[in-house]
């Protein structure tokens, strides 16, 4: 019989490995005591066996009580007469049995058995018939179980048992309006998940609408999260209707509903709602991981947490109810937020990051900043809102598209959000941000707002909504400090000005809050800072730096904190060293150490090590002790042990990434490195030659894989930076540079650039000096062309340095020639000057001579070919003449009036610009050396005036005129061709007695010669053909003009 | 793996051991740990299966391996207290059992804090041999052999129920196939 008593006793469910709990052991023992009282008894004995137990003694109340409850649980058959028996029995209205359903409902529904969850409902069901007091405290925790995002049956049967028990007693529920507001709450959460659950979701709204049309003014207590859960939902029919009387005519719904919406959003929402949507298991694991899980140990937990209740697509809505939650009801306390606890920022990072659903994920940061949007610094706190700036600024260094996504979510709500109260929602967010800076969550929004991380199309929008917070603040002492600094400034202060809000950690309900009332008098009470942790702060910002990020340094473990400081705080260098060492040790030999804890060190780090990393390193002697000296240095410590692992020892990687943090924060680091391997490298050298272990190069690269930057970029900023720095030092690094990388800066021009912009007079001496004694290559002569191209944007300082660097070069002055079409003499005058100079000192060749007579004619003060050719011929006499010549025969065609073909020799091709030049191009050039008058002897040298003669037989008529002052001066006595004899006759007449009067023809030849060739020239051997049949009349034409201007 | 219906004199306030104090050769210990991995079941012969799962209390983490069913039900984030458990090497790691007379109990999950920094399951190659099987008396005396004496915080009327029978040692050791 015992046995089969003790069988019968089973509430909860358990796996092989769990033991009862001391709850149901109690439950168990009452049960057994009424049995033992009441075994074989008929229905009359028993109840006055029952009631004569009772009043021997008042402890044996509580016992039966609770063994009859426990048979109700248990036994369905006679659920119906023991409940009777119950409250018949009981002298207290059952207030004792609600008192143990409390937190039966609360904590242990969950591992009750199917049948005894189907008595606890009943008797749920039966209590409210009965309108028993209290029994709607239990329906809250009721309804607490039924989680949202969760469509598993037996959570939509607790659902639509609710939702029955509600509609049912609809009488009994409207007597409590705090119910109804939660009723309505929850009720609108399960409408949106229940978009696969039709009938039941139909049925649901049709309930919520009713309550809400009913009842709004009770529902208004919820605050501003209510409009948030209408707002998921407001697509259903019936909820976009009510959107509308809300819209347009809030009176209707309640009278007390004067400013609309905008009054229910002002309202902050009270935290019981937050706190209903999540179940108590949620809320428990919640609070525990943001009160007692340290930062960098949190991973198997969200791990743990997303598992159970984040995984099915269902669940993502579930975000944005922990969200509002973390936001709303954790509220650290001082000492937590100077603990190493995982932060609020970091929660929600993660719930964010990890959502699976666009719907959800807006909501999840529209969840975020609700309490942004009509933020009242008098009525809303400033834990409120502080998680939303934090996650966007502590993501901006691992995920900076959440914070460039969250910034852009931020500024698009302000006109999207409420169109019709866009001023409104602009103030509330204004406000927000005001208070931010106010309070010191933030000493400045400006390094967040300007963020180069931020692409630079959604900074232009943030910088125009947010203007007043973009502008940098005065900063005193004048001292400007550099983004990456102001970051970790940014922290500290929080901690010092947030408020001890002592009451806000007790948040599950074990002292169930009796009103919504009285949490929100909790809320608005003022603020007490304790005085004890405030001092200890204040000592703390004395010692150490102020921009320090003390939150990362408390996230280190013991001993690497104690080092850390030591470094800081120690004056002598050796002692420094020491500690680095140590830390090196640490990093080197935990190799598990976490990400968060190296991104921890090397913020504290970068920051403590500020002073030497911003300190002048290059020596001003340069010699071995000098080089020693300068790299004895803490920061060089470490940078040591990088070099004494071998290449495949991974214990580098730890430090690899510590540095990579460290650069983050100091972008100065990535110079440094190169300056201390450089420096290494030549104290071994010169220590012992014998041993030269080359420079361990791969360590920068290693260093720029670790921060998945490209070498590349990598080298050019750090070099970059180490130019705008140290000059010096970065002319000394350029050749090492260049000969470590050749691969990726030899030849490349962004890093030339970067030579010529920085260095001055004697520097460009010591580079060329190491180029001409070999040492130094810095780009190969076919790289030079495409270099000359991007050196015309350069300064005018630039590209002289860039020419000089290619004279020490010895760079093939053809490869140069090969665009020397495509530069024109007004922009790119650096350019032409300095190939003009390198052209003179060559000897001409017709290599030479072909590209350059392939450049255009125009503009008309374009002196380069000219002086090419004029300087040749003072120096080298008619040997260039020769060679003119020489070109211009080859040019022009074979002429034989009968036997001309079509296609072939149309007149002096005129299609110039590529190697090599049209014969038209050809006598453009001399026309202009002629018209110069720079050395007229040259035309009259014996080759060049046969190939005048040749030109001038190939010549379309058109040619010949434009060229006739050339054609003069072939000597009187060759032989004309008969067809040009006229023209040229007049021509020459002109040429000797009109010269100087500058007739009209001449002043024509004169002034458009040279345009007539270059615009003229695509047509004109095209237009020749169809002209031909008209050329005599066109001629006399010309003709006619010119002697009447005789 | 012991069914709840078999009444157990288990003191429940025994003193827990912490982890990074658990020893080679400890025997009869109560350790309180959380679960963070449960890997693949090795079948062993006779149906049995074992698996290695890791565990961790505020102190180290160390491997724990189990035997057959309760190894199923075992999850990471779940809360655990072992009861009479020892620890020896096997294969050059420290790797706690549930004594023959001992039991896994569930007590809850997720919400207890661990350090993962020591992990006393790293593999020792200066592992000590395995000891001779126990006497008849064995729990008593491995309790301080090679163990530091006073570390030990088991009590002596711990092993009452335990009436001489062959300590937690002769317990097989795992073999895998």
């Amino acid at each position: 019989m015992a046995a089969q008593q003790q069988n019968q006793v089973k509430l909860f469910t358990y796996s092989a490995i769990e033991r009862k709990d001391e709850i149901e052991e109690k439950y168990e023992r009452c049960y057994q005591t009424l049995q033992s009282l009441t075994a074989g008894l008929n229905d009359r004995e028993y109840h006055d066996a029952l009631t004569s137990h009772i009043s021997k003694d008042k402890s044996q109340e509580e016992v039966v009580s609770l063994g009859l409850l426990t048979a109700v649980l248990l036994d369905a058959k006679n659920a119906e007469k023991t409940y009777r028996d119950l409250t018949l029995l009981s002298r207290d209205g059952l207030q004792s049995v609600i008192a143990h359903l409390q937190q039966f409902t609360l904590e242990k529904w969950s591992r009750l058995l199917d049948g005894s969850r189907k008595q606890l409902l009943w008797l749920i069901r039966e209590m409210v018939h009965n309108n028993i007091a209290g029994v709607d405290n239990l329906c809250w925790n009721l309804m607490r179980n039924a989680a949202g995002g969760d469509i598993s049956s037996t959570n939509i049967a607790l659902i639509e048992y609710l939702l029955d028990l509600y509609q049912d007693n609809r009488k009994w529920l409207e007597r409590y309006p705090w119910l109804i507001a939660s009723v309505v709450y929850s009720f609108l959460r399960f409408i949106e998940d229940h978009t696969s659950l039709i009938p039941l979701r139909n049925r649901e709204v049709a309930f919520t609408i009713s309550l809400l049309r009913d009842r709004f003014t009770d529902c208004l207590v919820i605050g501003r999260d209510l409009i948030r859960l209408l707002q998921n939902v407001s697509r259903i029919p019936e909820v976009e209707t009510l959107w509308k009387d809300l819209l347009h005519n809030p009176q209707s719904l309640s009278p007390s509903l004067t400013n609309g919406v905008i009054q229910i959003l002002e309202t902050r929402t009270s935290r019981r709602f937050l706190q209903s949507r999540l179940t108590p298991d949620m809320e428990r694991k919640l609070v525990f991981f943001t009160s007692s899980v340290r930062f960098g140990h949190h991973k198997r937990y969200q791990e743990w947490f997303q598992n159970k209740y984040l995984n099915t697509p269902e669940a993502q809505s579930l975000r944005s109810d922990l969200i509002r939650f973390i936001v709303g009801l954790i509220h650290p306390t001082n000492e937590l937020l100077c603990s190493d606890i995982i932060p609020r920022w970091a929660v929600i990072g993660w719930l964010i990051t990890t959502c699976t659903s666009n719907i959800a994920l807006a909501n999840a940061k529209m969840a975020l900043f609700y309490d942004w949007i009509c933020y009242d610094p008098k009525h809303d706190n400033i834990m409120n809102i502080e998680p939303a700036i934090l996650v966007m600024l502590n993501s901006l260094r691992i995920h900076p598209t959440v914070t460039a996504s969250l910034l852009d979510f931020l500024c698009r709500i302000i006109t999207n959000f409420y169109p019709a109260q866009t001023e409104r929602i602009r103030t509330g967010i204004f406000v927000s941000l005001q208070q931010i800076l106010d309070k010191r969550v933030l000493a400045s929004l400006v390094p967040l707002f300007t963020n180069p991380r931020i692409d630079s199309e959604l900074r232009t929008i943030i910088q125009n909504t947010f203007r007043e917070f973009c502008d940098p603040p005065a900063i005193q002492g004048g001292d400007s400090i550099k983004n990456d600094d102001l970051m970790d400034n940014m922290l500290l202060s929080l901690k010092e000005e947030l408020v001890a809000e002592t009451d806000d950690i007790s948040f599950s309900d074990e002292e169930t809050e009796t009103s919504p009332k009285k949490i929100v008098n909790l809320e608005n009470s003022i603020p007490i800072v304790k005085p004890a942790s405030a001092k200890v702060k204040l000592k703390e910002r004395n010692l150490l730096p102020e921009d320090l990020d003390i939150e990362a340094l408390e996230t280190l473990n013991h001993e690497l904190r104690l080092e850390t400081e030591t470094l800081y705080f120690k004056k002598d260098n050796e002692r420094k060293c020491e500690s680095m060492e140590k830390i090196v040790q640490l990093i080197v030999q935990d190799d598990e150490m976490y990400p968060d804890m190296i991104a921890a060190l090397g913020s504290c780090l970068a920051c403590l090590l500020k002073n030497q990393i911003e300190e002048k390193i290059f020596p001003a002697v340069l010699n071995d002790d000098a080089f020693e000296d300068s790299i004895g240095k803490p920061l060089f410590v470490m940078f040591r042990s990088l070099t004494q692992f071998t290449e495949d020892d991974s214990r580098r990687l730890q430090l690899l990434s510590l540095l990579a943090e460290m650069r983050t924060h100091q972008t100065r680091i990535g110079y440094l490195l190169l300056y201390f391997l450089q420096v290494n490298n030549v104290i071994n050298n010169n220590a012992d030659r014998k041993m030269n272990n080359g420079i361990k190069s791969y360590i920068y690269k290693e260093f720029c894989e670790t921060q998945e930057i490209e070498l590349n970029d990598c080298l050019l900023s750090d070099l970059q930076l180490c130019q705008e720095d140290d000059t010096s030092m970065f002319c000394w690094l350029i050749p090492n540079v260049y000969n470590q990388f050749p691969k990726i800066v030899v030849g490349n021009e962004d890093f030339l650039h970067l030579v010529v912009s920085a260095i001055d007079g004697s520097q460009i001496q010591e580079i060329i000096c190491s180029i001409v004694q070999g040492k130094l290559n810095m780009f190969r002569s076919d790289a030079v062309p495409s270099l000359a191209t991007s050196s015309l944007n350069w300064e005018t300082i630039e590209q002289y340095f860039f020419w000089q660097l290619v004279s020490a070069h010895d760079v093939d002055i053809k490869v140069i020639l090969s665009n020397i079409t495509k530069l024109d003499y007004n922009s790119h005058s650096e350019t032409l000057t300095n190939i003009l100079l390198m052209l003179k000192k060559e000897k001409p060749t017709l290599e030479l001579l072909k590209p350059i007579l392939c450049r255009e004619i125009k503009p008309l003060n374009d002196q380069f070919v000219i002086s090419v050719i004029s300087s040749w011929y003072l120096e080298h006499g008619d040997s260039v003449a020769n060679l003119v010549s020489q070109l211009l025969i080859s040019r022009c065609p074979v002429v034989s009036p009968t036997k001309r073909k079509r296609g072939q020799g149309q007149g002096l091709g005129s299609r110039g610009g590529v190697a090599p030049p049209s014969a038209e191009r050809i006598l453009g050039h001399m026309e202009r050396i002629r018209s110069r008058g720079t050395c007229p002897v040259m035309f009259r040298a014996e080759g060049m005036q046969k190939a005048l003669q040749i030109a001038q037989a190939a010549c379309t008529d058109t040619q010949r005129m434009l060229f006739s002052n050339l054609f003069q001066l072939l000597e009187e006595d060759e032989p004309h061709a008969p067809t040009t004899n006229k023209n040229s006759t007049v021509g020459k007449g002109r040429g000797r007695k009109a010269a100087p009067t500058f007739s009209n023809s001449n002043k024509r030849n004169a002034k458009s010669v040279i345009k007539d060739l270059s615009e003229s020239s695509e047509e004109s051997s095209e237009e020749e053909e169809v002209i031909k049949p008209r050329q005599t009349k066109k001629r006399r034409k010309i003709n006619t003009v010119a002697s009447d201007s005789d | 793996m012991m069914g709840i219906n078999k009444q157990k004199s288990i003191i429940p306030d025994t003193p827990l051991t912490l982890i990074k104090d658990i020893q080679n050769n400890m025997n009869n210990i109560t350790v309180m740990c959380i679960v963070l991995d449960v890997n693949p079941a090795v079948p062993l012969k006779d149906n049995h299966e074992v698996r290695t799962v890791k565990v961790a209390d505020s102190s180290a983490s160390i491997n724990f391996s189990v035997w057959d069913e309760a190894g199923a039900i075992l999850f990471p984030g779940d809360i655990i207290r072992i009861h009479r458990a020892y620890a020896i090497y096997f294969r050059n790691c420290l790797t706690l059992y549930v004594g023959k007379n001992g039991e896994i109990e569930k007590i809850g999950d997720f919400i207890m804090t661990f350090s993962e920094s020591i992990n006393m399951s790293e593999v020792n190659l200066n592992a000590p041999p395995p000891l001779p099987p126990p006497g008849a008396n064995g729990n008593t005396i491995s309790n301080t052999r090679r163990t530091g004496a006073g570390k030990q915080n088991v009590k002596p009327n711990t092993f009452k129920g335990n009436n001489g029978k062959s300590g937690p040692r002769s317990q097989m050791r795992p073999e895998r196939k």
